[in-house]
């Protein structure tokens, strides 16, 4: 694995025909834990960017502790900003073999934290891998490390043992996930084992520095009078809003809560069923808030400050400072619920055709 | 142990009143003081974006009074610093969730366990600031070189001096822009503490560095090369009793700045 030195990090944005798609393609990439302290090289194709705005897009970069090695551009004017904030110009950064060697340093630090008795499940994958990226050769270049993984954890799917030790990789559990049914209906685990298994144990053992969600390390925050209960949330009664929620409104409700329209950070939203936002979901959200651990959170892009599941409270780590959500057309609904005792965001995977 | 309650309060919004009870609190608490910082902006919450703990609040102040929870579980931990502590205001209530006797009686529990408990006011006279003012012993009075901001900490003063329970209080005067009052654009800090005839805490000049900080979560104090940061440390340093002289906030002239002014010179001409 010492063979792939290739430290750029690259960033293809050459698909967005807009600046609102770009900073959203932008977003999800610098959410993932990838693009953590690497030297980034932007592909921008032919958008045209101000100075103001490439200087906006360093400045995210670098909130990540990354920063801009080159750009890639067949805009002027992008050129023009580039060269007036002494950002390098590469031309055709972008080529397979570059992200083929990004998408295998990242494998490779996932092998690192591996076990040695998975070690011949992983030598399959590295080589699937490889070949899949092969077969990506000839087709739209994807933008996203995690979407291309995601890519090959469909076609690994159906060597059981590849998926066991990919799923070791990714920090999934295994024998939950082999039997559950999400796999086969195209949505997809992200992130689980940024959230601990229980508030017991995250207490003492938080990892705080990974992952979009963790719980709360405060002691003793949960309610006692909290039952545990699994209701089914389909039997309760919904409340229907048409409505934007803004900071410090509240709707609590004794059943589902169906949202139409953003819920913004600062309010709380608190349902002893599930709670369902047909918008970006930025507050405070409390599904099976009397114990239903059935309960659900789902919303078109989960970006709440606190997530809380019946008893399980987590909260967005620290290292995600994305208070507010550019609107675009683009995006994956997510959901959360309790797998294992711990709270789990699944997205629905996107389609490539 | 007993603590001391110190009310950050200004009358007119807007002031930096938060930002200076942020600051200050962490300034403290690094100097190794146990610290709670009380947001009684209540309805209007900041103070806990400004130290980046908005994601960590479950309980607040109004649960405390409410009895929901004890004070214990509601003071939120300082994510770097230890030693402080944040008791925040609820977002979703209004002023008179809290009234000033149960305000006072926080206070009075805290001052058990912490050496400093600095009190955020919200802005205006009302409710929030009697309930505010109701537990501490000392005040800050935050006001800006502008002749609003110094009318409105002329009045809060009145009402401080009319208390009985308020033993001292000091003025700090924010968003000072030296070279403004050089060219005789603004009031001197010597104008501002003729003017209201208090004595003086600090001296804080403005600062961009305020509103990327305010952005991330992170108090300007954390950051040890910025003027604005070392001037809230000095205003630390003096409430617990330092003797540090002010600093000197005029930056030096460069060519760059000689040729800035000669610029503006000559914008103005046509």
């Amino acid at each position: 694995m010492e063979n792939y030195t290739e430290k750029d990090f690259v960033i293809d944005l050459s698909e967005t025909k807009n600046t609102a798609q770009l900073a959203n393609e932008l977003n999800s990439i610098l959410e993932s834990n990838e693009a953590k302290r690497k030297n980034v090289s932007l592909n921008l194709g032919t958008l045209d960017l101000k100075q103001s705005q490439l200087l906006s897009i360093k400045a995210l970069i670098e909130s990540i502790e990354s920063n801009i090695s080159s750009i890639s551009t067949k805009s002027a004017m992008t050129e023009a900003s580039a060269v007036s904030l002494g950002i390098e110009i590469k031309t055709n950064i972008v080529n397979s073999t570059s992200q083929e060697n990004q998408f295998k340093d990242s494998i490779s630090e996932h092998i690192e934290d591996l076990n040695n008795t998975f070690s011949t499940e992983l030598e399959n994958k590295v080589d699937l891998s490889n070949d899949s990226a092969n077969l990506n050769e000839n087709s739209t270049i994807i933008s996203n490390i995690e979407e291309k993984q995601e890519l090959n954890e469909n076609e690994i799917l159906s060597n059981p043992e590849v998926q066991k030790a990919l799923d070791k990789v990714l920090g999934f559990e295994t024998e939950q996930n082999n039997e559950d049914n999400f796999v086969k209906t195209n949505i997809e685990l992200i992130e689980p084992k940024s959230i601990g298994k229980d508030f017991e144990e995250s207490v003492t053992n938080e990892r705080s520095s990974e992952g979009k969600y963790v719980l709360l390390d405060t002691e003793g925050i949960t309610p006692d009078d909290l039952e545990e209960n699994s209701e089914n949330t389909a039997d309760l009664p919904t409340l229907y809003l048409t409505q934007t929620l803004r900071s410090g409104q509240t709707v609590t409700y004794e059943g589902n809560i169906f949202i139409v329209g953003d819920a913004h950070p600062g309010s709380e939203v608190i349902a002893t069923g599930d709670i369902s936002v047909w918008g970006i979901l930025g507050g405070i959200a409390h599904a099976g808030s009397a114990g239903n651990v059935n309960a659900k959170v789902r919303a078109l892009k989960l970006n709440p400050i606190q997530l809380r599941i019946a008893g399980l409270y987590s909260r967005r780590n620290d290292t995600i400072n994305v208070p507010y959500v550019q609107k675009t057309n683009e995006f994956t609904p997510e959901e959360a619920r309790i797998n294992n005792k711990q709270i789990v965001v699944y997205k629905t995977l996107r389609r490539e055709d | 142990m007993t603590g001391r309650v110190i009310v950050i309060t200004s009358g007119k919004g807007g002031v930096g009143k938060t930002t200076t009870s942020a600051n200050i609190g962490t300034a403290l608490a690094k100097a190794g003081n146990k610290v709670v910082l009380i947001d009684t902006d209540i309805g209007l919450r900041n103070l806990d974006l400004l130290l980046g703990l908005e994601n960590r609040i479950v309980y607040t102040i109004v649960d405390v009074v409410e009895e929901r929870c004890k004070l214990r579980q509601a003071l939120v931990k300082d994510k770097k610093n230890p030693n402080l502590s944040l008791l925040a205001a609820a977002q979703t209530r209004d002023k008179t969730s809290v009234n000033a006797d149960q305000l006072k009686d926080i206070c009075e529990q805290l001052k058990k366990k912490y050496d400093f408990i600095l009190v955020d006011c919200p802005a205006g006279i009302e409710q929030g600031f009697q309930n505010a003012v109701a537990g501490a012993s000392e005040a800050i009075v935050v006001t800006t070189p502008e002749m609003s901001a110094v009318r409105d900490a002329d009045r809060i003063i009145g009402l401080l001096e009319a208390r009985e329970e308020i033993e001292s209080y000091k003025l700090l005067l924010n968003r000072v822009r030296p070279n403004l009052i050089e060219s005789n654009d603004m009031m001197s800090v010597e104008d501002v503490v003729e003017i209201l005839s208090a004595e003086l805490i600090g001296v804080i000049p403005e600062d961009t560095g305020i509103i990327t900080s305010t952005n991330k979560g992170e108090p300007i104090v954390n950051d040890d090369n910025a003027l604005a940061g070392q001037a809230y440390r000095n205003v630390a340093k003096r409430i617990m009793g330092e003797d540090v002289p002010f600093l000197d906030l005029r930056q030096p002239k460069g060519i760059v700045d000689k040729i800035k002014n000669l610029f503006t010179k000559l914008k103005g001409k046509v």
